[in-house]
């Protein structure tokens, strides 16, 4: 790959931006994203869906792997397994967080190429945090499939602070308020790559990163960067990309005006930048809170 | 008695004279362990096997974990003085209880720290994968209503380790207790739980045949309507033994259609529909969280999506005939029973021959059946 990981980059900037959409959309802000490797397009997006309704296996992936279902794969070929394996076989999934053991194993019998995520999922990850459904022996290793995680990881554990602060009352947890400090809090440490790639895996996917930047044990926790050491989100994500998003009005409530402009400079100002592999604390970012306290002035201000 | 067990878990022996009314719940529980300490001629400790009909499977017993090795988890603890005991259980009960993914019935809730009459409690508030960081527990205790609760301070609460599993002797418990934390030791866990847990093994035998008559008729259906596979499963609520759902294997649909994805679905779909018409009527909601509480009954053990659905959708137990080569709850990874994964749920085999028999017949309609496929 000449233009290092500036693709991955792109993509993953997309399945992030769905991610948004969703809090924005009060759904937990996990999204997904599934291209066609050979052309590049954005088959379908997807992102959980387990509040609205009330199934707690409507994650991310389902949602997009069924979109792809109803638009690209004939009612009569649903039920042929080896239709489906070749076509998925040219799929690409982007997750901004690390597929759970049900998706992982979902994604093994559709037959998936290869998954990108940003942050690993230690509550049940299944690529690798908590198992290792991608790369295993059951069912003769049929189906197994690449997994590579750490792009824009900082940025998807962001999104999720965001989420956090939110009340979420359908699930039983306890009421956890506004965290004053979030924007300054330290991340969780990188997912760890020495365990899970070999250096030619590693090298191979992350090609101009420095692989000893991510021992575990490092005290400061290093960030997969696309080509250079540094970069700030909005150098991947324009008008231009988030318009290849199919359904783009539904990702706005099913509102027929919305300024994508607009909403990808919010979108960005909600995330730090990157600076020697780095996350900067240093720009003032804003939360999913500000935003709404924000537009909910606005509009008292317009009644 | 959730209470009885709750006090009794909460209150270190050592202590239990200072405690009036926590005392006689006590000694009345011990009684009740020693009736039931009689005979269990139904259950098979070693096999772990009730009523020759049904297997317990666990994580534990098909990897060889030993239980006398400690395996430690950090918890939230707070020093308190005595008379903040009473405040502190209330507390527990309301904030913590019912989010707390951990369990600590094997522990004791209290420790006595110093001794004569300045001595203090060390009590646990919660696991630290509820509450990751001092300044959240902190948070939710300055909100409290009670002072004896929302005055305590940061220098009050520490991180401690302890363990999450329970040993096979009392001389390890002791020694465990010595260590880390004051253990409660009622004989090995896993034999008290098959012990303890309730079935009537006639009316499950009857679940069972009700699977397998309803799969039967189904796969008598005219090709079109038939199951894909001969998969089935049905939701109970074991409150009232009624059937939530119904589901056969449907991958002709779509090849992530199982029985289980299925159920999961139509549970879900139920409840969104009741809930609807219930505020239509603008009564108060008092419905269910996922399939919390219910029992699944299926045909054949779970690929490693549908048991992970069952996971995430947080059921009391599963029952199932056939085990299959890419399970997800026997065969690979026993997902139902791992400390790692954040719910468990009970995991039994139904061992019947006759019911397998059966079972296999009309497995046998479908030539394409192997035991090979994912359901």
């Amino acid at each position: 790959m000449s233009d290092g990981l500036t693709t991955e980059f792109s993509m993953m900037s997309l399945a992030l931006y769905v991610a948004y959409r969703a809090l924005r959309n009060n759904e937990t802000p996990v999204a997904c994203i599934m291209v066609d490797k050979n052309i590049q397009k954005v088959l379908s997006v997807g992102y959980n869906g387990t509040n609205d309704t009330l199934n707690g296996t409507r994650h991310a992936e389902f949602i997009a792997i069924d979109s792809i279902f109803d638009q690209f794969i004939p009612k009569e070929k649903h039920g042929d397994a080896e239709y489906v394996r070749s076509f998925f076989s040219n799929v690409i999934l982007y997750v901004t967080v690390e597929p759970c053991v049900m998706c992982a194993s979902a994604l093994k019998q559709i037959g998936i190429k290869r998954a990108v995520y940003g942050c690993g999922n230690d509550r049940f990850g299944g690529n690798g945090t908590v198992l290792k459904i991608n790369d295993d022996e059951i069912d003769g290793r049929r189906g197994n499939y690449k997994s590579y995680g750490g792009v824009l990881r900082s940025e998807a554990v962001q999104l999720l602070r965001n989420f956090y602060i939110q009340e979420n009352d359908t699930a039983p947890k306890p009421k956890i308020k506004s965290n004053k400090q979030i924007s300054e809090k330290k991340y969780t440490p990188n997912i760890d790559f020495f365990n899970l790639y070999t250096s030619d895996e590693f090298n191979d996917f992350y090609t101009c990163c420095d692989p000893n930047l991510f021992h575990v044990d490092h005290e400061v926790f290093y960030e997969i960067t696309p080509n250079g050491d540094s970069y700030s989100l909005n150098e991947y994500i324009s008008e231009n990309t988030v318009n290849m998003l199919p359904d783009l009005p539904q990702l706005f409530g099913g509102h027929s005006s919305f300024d994508v402009v607009e909403d990808i400079e919010t979108f960005c100002s909600l995330f730090y930048d990157i600076k020697h592999q780095k996350v900067d604390f240093s720009k003032t970012i804003q939360t999913v809170e500000d935003l709404t306290k924000y537009e909910k002035k606005r509009k008292l201000d317009q009644d | 008695m959730l209470y009885k067990k709750f006090f009794e878990s909460l209150v270190p022996s050592s202590l239990r004279s200072s405690f009036r009314e926590s005392f006689r719940i006590i000694e009345n529980s011990q009684k009740m362990a020693k009736i039931k300490d009689v005979d269990h001629p139904h259950i098979d400790f070693e096999k772990a096997v009730i009523y020759g009909k049904l297997k317990q499977i666990k994580y534990s017993k098909i990897n060889n974990v030993d239980a006398n090795i400690p395996r430690l988890t950090s918890v939230w603890c707070c020093r308190l003085k005595p008379q903040q005991t009473k405040a502190f259980v209330k507390f527990i009960r309301e904030c913590i209880t019912p989010y707390e993914p951990q369990t600590f019935t094997h522990i004791k809730r209290l420790k006595k720290i110093g001794t004569g009459k300045d001595f203090r409690l060390d009590g646990i508030l919660c696991s630290s994968s509820l509450f990751t960081t001092k300044d959240q527990i902190l948070e939710l205790i300055h909100e409290y209503s009670d002072p004896e609760i929302s005055e305590m301070t940061s220098d009050q609460i520490n991180e401690v380790k302890i363990p999450s599993n329970i040993p096979t002797t009392r001389e390890i418990s002791l020694e465990w207790s010595e260590k880390f934390w004051p253990m409660s030791w009622r004989g090995d866990p896993n034999a008290q739980f098959l012990k303890e847990v309730k079935f009537d093994i006639v009316k499950e035998k009857q679940m069972i045949r009700k699977l397998l008559d309803v799969l039967e008729t189904a796969t008598e259906e005219i090709e079109s309507k038939k199951p894909t596979l001969p998969v089935a499963t049905i939701v109970v609520n074991p409150n009232n033994e009624e059937i939530v759902s119904t589901s056969f294997d449907c991958r002709l649909a779509h090849p992530l259609h199982h029985s289980v994805m299925l159920a999961i679905e139509q549970v879900a779909q139920n409840e969104k529909k009741s809930r609807l018409q219930k505020s239509a009527h603008s009564v108060e909601f008092d419905s269910g969280y996922l399939l919390n509480g219910l029992v699944v009954y299926t045909t054949h053990e779970p690929c490693v999506m549908c048991s992970m659905g069952l996971v995430h959708s947080r059921i009391k137990r599963v029952i199932y005939l056939q085990p299959m080569k890419s399970g997800g709850l026997e065969t690979n990874y026993q997902l139902g029973d791992r400390d790692d994964l954040n719910w468990n749920f009970e995991t039994w085999r139904w061992l019947e021959e006759e019911d397998l028999k059966k079972l296999h017949e009309i497995e046998r309609k479908y030539k394409t059946f192997d035991q090979e496929v994912n359901v």
